[in-house]
């Protein structure tokens, strides 16, 4: 296949153009790749062999959480707080129980959550072709939705460390990653990314929101991932995608999604605001930079998304 | 306990006492029983041999019923504040996970008996409005992994489920492990499977049949703590739990394993679909992962455990 103007431009190191952006998301379009598997996009990449791959990876049995602690209370960066109540009853003999409620609003930029490939769409419609008017009512949606994940995601995750990449803490706002740099830090760290794997981005959030009134995204602008990664993910058939930064924002071509256009375009699953700060030392530490990944959505029928807790297994 | 003679009440309760694990695992109490699973015990991957998952979680219970009296909440909206032709869709989802119709993760610190809670921790001072202080779920953060063995009541009894009247004892699980050819070892899952679904076929679509707590339901016997205990089990997962009520009038049967031995209870499970793995498989034995939401100081998290055999 002929090279991509798009792609040609992220082997020049050279920002492209809106026409480039947009063409791209629509001739590498993944719509009815998966035929009647459709619902589940880019994980259909995740074959039984891919699986049995992904827990070879497992050696120490050391595990480390991608998940931050269900945020419940209010910030700019966080206007639905997680809703935590607690209740005591006593029963008889002097035993009793302590039970809670939690109401968690799943997206946002501070609920490790899951993206439905539903979720976000542009004027061409949402995954696979469909109308996201029709696809979508107030019980949920019919197409591409969280529950096609029922039984896990399990596949072999690969993560990516901008901070040691550039040798600076974090990215910070007007110096988005490109492209380029992803293939760059691939091939320092030494680590091959392929069909099926999960594509994880360490940005540097924690440091980026210590320098920040402890915040990342309390508005715009906000740094992260620039347009330019959309071939890295597509070129390489990643099924999974996991940031800790999001698409940075605002972008220079006025486009409302960049980067989570690979989920309605590609059919790729994305995994926000995942905290990778943990998973990025103990990668340094295991001295590699791949390892198992789970990640168990909650069943919600017809959802666009769920909290969830992924967890990198080496 | 004599052998195959249900305990006294006086048994159940001195069994618990004399075998608790309270200070067994101090400096990291509050993850209990799942000190049992080493990093050699995780090594549960090598368990893998076709690279299936199942999913061991019943859908979200949005539907009301006899034994979901307070629904979860789950609603979808638009949202329009971008600008252009970008859009989104988002959920709320809302939940009290404990109780009979959610597939949760139970916290060593969601029931106590007459002894108090956990290591012997105090309810009164450990249960704060803001979350509690010990034995929370987030001890388990960084997720459960280990071996999982099912236990397959209805196909050991011929019978498509359990009743109320013919529990489940401890030593008919030693009968199951044997006939399936696995034998429980310390740091596993323990799941046994009572036949949930088909039992709420043939009852009104629910397994408590009643429309409150009160009710009645078949499920595993006390004497089964026995079995847990004896082969130090770290995480018992069910879909029928504890036969409610009991002959001993006491309001915990097997969940006396969470406060006294600080073992991890999946409740509510949907273990259909994974009994007829097994049977595909003809293995009882598999690699299982649990992720519980990281909620500080919560009582537990809905859960979707996932069998990877």
């Amino acid at each position: 296949m002929a090279k991509h103007p798009l792609e040609q431009a992220v082997a020049q190191k050279r920002v492209p153009t809106r026409a480039e952006v947009e063409s791209y998301l629509r001739d590498r379009s993944n719509w009815g790749r998966w035929g009647d598997k459709g619902n589940a996009g880019a994980t259909n990449l995740i074959t039984a062999e891919k699986r049995l791959a992904a827990v070879k990876l497992v050696k120490k049995a050391r595990m480390v959480s991608t998940s931050r602690h269900l945020p419940t209370e209010a910030t700019l960066e966080n206007p639905q707080p997680v809703q935590h109540y607690m209740k005591k009853l006593p029963w008889i003999d002097g035993g009793g129980a302590a039970l809670d409620y939690m109401g968690v609003f799943c997206h946002g930029f501070t609920v490790t959550h899951i993206d439905a490939l539903c979720h976000v769409w542009d004027r061409n419609g949402s995954w696979d072709g469909t109308d996201p008017n029709k696809n979508i009512g107030f019980d949920g949606a019919d197409y591409g939705t969280v529950d096609a994940w029922s039984d896990g995601i399990i596949t072999r995750g690969a993560l990516l460390d901008i901070p040691k990449l550039r040798g600076k803490p974090y990215v910070p706002n007007g110096d988005p990653v490109h492209g380029w740099e992803l293939e760059e830090a691939a091939k320092k760290q030494n680590v091959r990314v392929g069909p099926g794997d999960a594509l994880l981005v360490y940005c540097g959030r924690e440091d980026y929101a210590k320098a920040n009134n402890g915040m990342y995204a309390p508005g715009q602008p906000y740094p992260g991932l620039h347009a330019s990664c959309l071939p890295f993910i597509r070129e390489n058939d990643i099924a999974v995608f996991g940031g800790d930064m999001e698409d940075c924002a605002p972008n220079e071509y006025g486009m409302g999604f960049t980067l989570h256009a690979m989920i309605f375009a590609f059919g790729v699953p994305m995994l926000d605001n995942v905290i990778l700060e943990p998973l990025a030392k103990a990668c340094a530490e295991e001295g590699r930079y791949d390892f198992m990944l789970t990640v168990a959505p909650l069943i919600l029928k017809r959802g666009t998304g769920s909290a969830v807790n992924p967890i990198a297994v080496f | 306990m004599p052998e195959r003679q249900v305990p006294t009440r006086a048994d159940v309760e001195a069994y618990l006492r004399q075998k608790k694990n309270w200070g067994r695992w101090s400096g990291n109490g509050s993850a209990g029983a799942v000190n049992l699973i080493t990093p050699e015990k995780r090594a549960a991957a090598r368990l893998v041999k076709r690279g299936h998952t199942v999913s061991l979680s019943r859908p979200w219970p949005v539907t009301p019923t006899a034994e979901n009296v307070r629904p979860a909440q789950h609603c979808t909206y638009h949202v329009d504040e971008l600008d252009g032709d970008w859009k989104s869709a988002h959920d709320y989802i809302g939940t009290a996970p404990h109780g009979i119709a959610s597939s949760h993760i139970d916290a060593l610190c969601h029931m106590w008996g007459p002894d108090g809670m956990w290591d012997g921790r105090d309810p009164a001072k450990e249960i704060t409005p803001y979350g509690v202080r010990y034995g929370a779920v987030d001890a388990w953060r960084d997720g459960i992994v280990t071996r999982g063995v099912l236990l397959d009541v209805p196909r050991h009894r011929r019978k498509p489920y359990v009743t109320y009247d013919a529990p489940v004892h401890g030593w008919e699980l030693a009968d199951i492990a044997k006939e399936h050819g696995v034998e429980p070892q310390p740091g596993d899952a323990l799941f046994v499977y009572s036949g949930r679904e088909a039992f709420a076929n043939d009852h009104g679509g629910t397994w408590c049949g009643h429309p409150t707590w009160l009710g009645r339901w078949a499920g595993l016997h006390a004497s089964c703590l026995w079995f847990i205990r004896e082969r130090d089990i770290a995480v018992l997962g069910w879909d029928m739990m504890d036969q409610y009520p009991n002959e001993y009038c006491i309001s915990f049967g097997v969940h006396g394993a969470l406060f006294y031995f600080g073992v991890v209870l999946l409740d509510n499970l949907l273990l259909e679909p994974l009994a007829e793995v097994c049977v595909e498989e003809g293995r009882y034995e598999f690699m299982l992962t649990v992720a519980p939401l990281v909620i500080s100081g919560g009582t537990g998290s809905p859960a979707n455990p996932i069998a990877i055999s």
